[in-house]
């Protein structure tokens, strides 16, 4: 009874006096407002530092706070400006990255991939500040890192980005893991042909009496890593077409056809299903580590970056070995790397913020923190790199991550006239996924995949006429290297842009 | 002074000349101002704007502030690409297959509405059928728990939470169960979607764990039955859709005779009948069943129009009655497509179990990842604001017509069939047209989440397609240019709906 009167009271009191009190009830609402912004304004101002803020887009790292605070006492060793550099580790979506940066808000410095295209696509896009004249000034150039990633740091000739960190990606080996079979590890340079051979062998005595197939001597092998060492590449050397079928392009079908055999037959790789079936933790490379800690994957490829998460696992008896080749070693450079934001107010700071990159002070907390390669491969030489006194188990991998690097490494091939995170994700997807899931045959998916890019190029032409002069430009350049192949002439270099083709061309003596 | 007096003054006068209308509505704008402003910023001007963009080349790595290059207007170019492209009529009708699952959202969403409209709390039978051998399930899980699970923990917790459930279920009555059915839509989609990647985990997965044995034995019972039982079931499954065809255009032909439908409408809906018979021919493997289901079905069609021959009871236009032959032939697609893709599956299965039968691979099969995605939904739907909107209707219904019903000893069938059905009509109605539109714009946070598409572009919907295009090419015109297409799209439906719907539902 009492609540029925207190619910008679309280709804007579509202229909009679509502309207008169929600007046008072959104006023004070709006007065409680004004009040917070106010307020708000006026703390943040006393807890501002009074020194120029400059942001960072980057990712959740805890190793960042260590990498900020060195930078404050480097930018203070050297004299330069007193200022204060703020994380933003909730941009670094590339899509959020594009929107804001074309709407005039993007952060100050902001890290993007070399490789797959974000770097061609911005700089497509005008967002980055052209950095040539600086770095030369400032001590962040091209020289000042390692030599096979000159491609990815510039665009046109010009230099926009500074490595964060470098990644040229081997097999780590987990050595125990062969010994509990009976086996051998595997060698550091290897073909094709051993690799079927010792993976058979080593699926056949790691799953013996299993229901079911629980262990794989690697976790995938890099397809274009393995296209390449048949000589061959996605796009041509001008970067105006793709060329992957016919005799002598058939690279990437017989890279198709070996996983496809590799994974289905012999069971050396695990099929889509049996990752899926593992993928029980986060993290980046998912639970692959973790799956390479306990030995489901006797090897992985991935960069030194892995060592971050094998160090939390425990101690391994660790090595790494190249990919398998078919006749051409090679592996994937790639980075993570600083952009200075062309709208920024700040570029100055950001500026300083990427010559610090190139520092002994940041260098050293990659070679210590095992974040992949320092961006100066003269850090790759310390003692502490090659040694790190916490980790014996890891001495026999700095230098091979190192030397590889410096060796054998090629960027990704970008062309101009493509969208080349679409050729790197979508079109390489459904081609490799097609024939891994029986959708279509290897020939078939590499028709459609050069055909996908070819008619990509051809509608890039009609929209961006801008572009029509360099690419007729390239495309007589590229008769000419046809012709002169054709006749077993050597090519002057400057007429590759491909940076596969300029370091293969080099390698086979084609080159004048 | 004056000056103030004065103001004072002329602003007092246009009060009063104010109507007490006119203040009242000065005050209800002043209050809706700020949402007006909102829907025009955030909704009305970027809707407008996207609809000029879909007509130009606007490209992100050509037109931005950082770029001088002008905006071109390029007529209907975007339109005419995108229909030539191959890629959109492949997502296309990938987001149409996944549609497919909707019509069993609905139903499975009125199933769990009319359990939920049930209640066991206060019933003597309910509690003693089901509050002890819940309190029992519970509390032996209770008991095991605190003797150690091991192994066993998942099973055990499951059984325990059954158990659970029953008990307070019976103390507490419907409202724990409505709201358990509904906890789902409290919780985040890309959680929900984590999940359900967990559990289609293709060998460690709890849902392939359950399947793993039964398929197993299953593979070794197919691979010990002789040839001739598949090819029979084949023929069943024909014959059952050719008799569903038969049944179907027999119906059309009626509606015909009594003017219900035109000419053009009966030919129509004649079309969409024969298609399943046409896709079945192509699909089904062995050359005796496709001459079968091709002379059968065209046979059958023939046999039953030949009634068109005779007197017309009544005359119409020759559309009239479209929206009638449509969804007689919408309701007859499904059930077809249903027994042709069965018997392709029983036909296969000898070649597939001869290795032994396995569960699939889900997610990570390109067959059965849209499936996979559509048996999600479907479990998303049953608890979602359709179940609660079906809840409120069945709650609508006077209990009079039941009480008739059971006076004229109708069945259960019989009452759900000619009360509840057609009094739940209109929310029916309202569930399919936002269940389409739903659908067509759907799909791309499961595609962005759990498969980013793949495997080989097998789960991209259009809506997924629609940013690649936006953000990975930077094509922005032409990616409104889809935008609107699908836009077009959900409309024509939607109006369909409303033209030919709405008449059933006032029926």
């Amino acid at each position: 009874m009492k609540f029925l009167k207190c619910h008679a009271f309280l709804y007579g009191f509202f229909r009679d006096k509502g309207s008169f009190f929600l007046k008072y009830i959104f006023i004070a609402i709006f007065c409680a407002l004004i009040l917070a912004s106010i307020g708000t304004s006026v703390f943040n101002k006393k807890a501002a530092s009074g020194k120029r803020v400059f942001y960072w887009v980057t990712d959740n790292n805890p190793a960042r706070a260590l990498q900020i605070s060195t930078f404050q006492s480097w930018m203070k060793s050297k004299g330069y400006p007193d200022c204060e550099l703020k994380l933003d580790t909730a941009n670094r979506d590339v899509s959020k990255q594009i929107i804001q940066s074309v709407s005039g808000v993007g952060g100050d410095v902001m890290d993007c991939w070399s490789g797959g295209g974000d770097v061609m696509y911005f700089a497509e896009m005008g967002i980055m500040e052209d950095v040539t004249e600086d770095a030369k000034r400032l001590g962040y150039d091209p020289s000042k890192t390692y030599a096979a990633l000159e491609d990815d740091l510039k665009v046109n000739g010009r230099q926009y980005i500074f490595p964060c960190n470098v990644n040229a990606s081997l097999y780590f080996v987990n050595k125990e893991v062969f010994k509990r079979f009976g086996l051998e590890p595997p060698p550091m340079r290897w073909s094709m042909e051993e690799f079927e051979k010792r993976g058979k062998e080593f699926v056949a005595a790691a799953n013996k009496g299993l229901d079911r197939r629980e262990y794989f001597m690697a976790a995938w092998i890099d397809t274009v890593a393995t296209m390449r060492s048949f000589g061959n590449d996605i796009f041509n050397e001008t970067l105006t077409a793709s060329k992957m079928t016919g005799e002598g392009n058939d690279g990437l079908l017989k890279t198709l056809k070996l996983t496809k055999k590799w994974t289905d037959v012999d069971h050396i790789l695990p099929t889509a299903a049996e990752v899926a079936s593992f993928a029980t933790a986060s993290g980046y490379g998912g639970a692959t580590f973790q799956l390479f800690f306990k030995g489901n994957f006797a090897m992985v490829s991935t960069g030194r970056y892995a060592l971050i998460q094998f160090r939390q696992f425990g101690k391994m008896d660790l090595d790494a070995v190249e990919y398998p080749n078919a006749g051409y070693p090679n592996t994937i450079i790639a980075t993570r790397a600083a952009l200075v934001y062309k709208g920024s107010k700040n570029k100055d700071l950001a500026k300083y913020f990427q010559a610090y990159l190139a520092s002994k002070d940041y260098n050293m907390n990659i070679v210590e923190d095992a974040d992949a390669l320092p961006p100066n491969p003269e850090f790759t030489k310390s003692e502490e790199y090659l040694h790190p006194k916490d980790y014996p188990n890891e001495w026999t991998v700095h230098k091979k991550f190192a030397q590889d690097a410096m060796d054998i490494s090629i960027v990704l091939t970008k062309s101009p006239f493509v969208a080349n995170n679409q050729v790197y994700g979508s079109y390489m997807n459904e081609c490799t996924q097609g024939v891994m899931s029986d959708v279509r045959s290897a020939e078939d998916a590499v028709k459609l995949f050069e055909t996908r890019i070819n008619e990509e190029i051809a509608r890039t032409i009609q929209e961006k006429e801008r572009l029509r002069p360099e690419y007729e430009k390239q495309c007589e350049l590229q008769k000419k290297i046809d012709e002169y192949r054709k006749a077993g002439k050597k090519v002057p270099k400057e007429w590759i842009s491909n940076p596969f083709y300029k370091k293969y061309y080099k390698d086979m003596g084609w080159l004048e | 002074m004056c000056e103030v007096g004065c103001a004072k003054f002329v602003l007092g006068k246009i009060f009063i000349m104010l109507s007490k209308k006119t203040t009242n509505l000065i005050a209800g704008l002043g209050f809706l101002t700020p949402n007006i402003i909102g829907f025009l910023c955030f909704t009305t001007i970027p809707l407008v704007f996207s609809m000029i963009l879909a007509f130009t080349n606007w490209d992100l790595t050509l037109h931005n502030m950082f770029q001088n290059e002008t905006i071109k207007f390029v007529g209907f170019k975007n339109f005419i690409r995108l229909f030539q492209e191959r890629d959109f009529w492949r997502f296309l009708g990938y987001t149409l297959f996944l549609m497919m699952g909707a019509p069993f959202a609905i139903a499975g969403s009125l199933i769990a509405a009319i359990m939920l409209s049930k209640d066991l709390k206060g019933k003597k039978s309910g509690i003693a059928k089901i509050l002890i051998p819940g309190s029992i399930l519970f509390g032996s899980c209770c008991l095991l728990t605190v003797a150690g699970m091991g192994a066993a923990a998942v099973i055990i917790l499951i059984v325990g939470i059954f158990g659970l459930t029953l008990v307070t279920g019976v103390l507490f009555g419907q409202t724990v169960y409505r709201t358990m059915f509904y906890l789902p839509n409290f919780t985040s989609g890309v959680a929900v979607y984590i999940l359900w990647k967990k559990l289609y985990s293709p060998q460690t997965g709890p849902i392939n764990g359950v399947l793993y044995k039964p398929l197993a034995s299953l593979g070794n019972v197919v691979n010990g039955t002789p040839p001739w039982v598949f090819d029979m079931i084949m023929w069943l499954c024909i014959v059952i859709g050719l008799l569903i065809l038969k049944r179907v255009v027999k119906s059309m032909c009626n509606h015909w005779k009594d003017g219900d439908i035109g000419y053009l409408a009966l030919v129509l809906g004649l079309f969409f009948v024969l298609l399943p018979s046409v896709f079945g021919a192509l699909w089904l493997p062995e050359m005796s069943a496709k001459i079968a289901i091709l002379i059968g079905s065209f046979g059958l069609a023939a046999y039953e129009l030949r009634t068109l021959f005779g007197t017309r009871d009544f005359e119409s236009t020759a559309w009239r009655g479209v929206g009638t032959s449509f969804m007689l032939a919408l309701l007859t697609l499904i059930p077809q497509f249903i027994f042709i893709g069965f018997a392709i599956a029983v036909l296969n299965l000898p070649g597939i179990s001869a290795d032994g039968l396995e569960p699939p691979d889900w997610l990570a099969s390109f067959n059965w990842a849209k499936p996979s995605i559509m048996i999600m939904g479907l479990w998303g739907a049953i608890g979602s604001n359709n179940m609660l909107l079906y809840l409120a209707g069945l709650s609508n219904i006077p209990p009079e017509l039941d009480e008739a019903a059971d006076i004229d000893g109708a069945s259960p069938f019989q009452k759900f069939w000619h009360i509840t059905w057609p009094q739940l009509a209109p929310i029916t109605f309202f569930i399919v047209v936002m269940s389409v539109i739903g659908g067509l714009q759907g799909g791309f946070e499961m595609a962005r989440t759990m498969t980013q598409g793949g495997p080989a572009g097998s789960t991209t919907t259009l809506s997924y397609f629609i940013y690649n295009e936006g953000f990975v090419t930077g094509r922005l015109g032409y990616s409104s240019a889809i935008s609107w297409i699908l836009f077009a799209m959900v409309f024509s439906i939607t109006m369909i709906n409303w033209k030919f719907g709405s008449k059933y539902v006032n029926d």
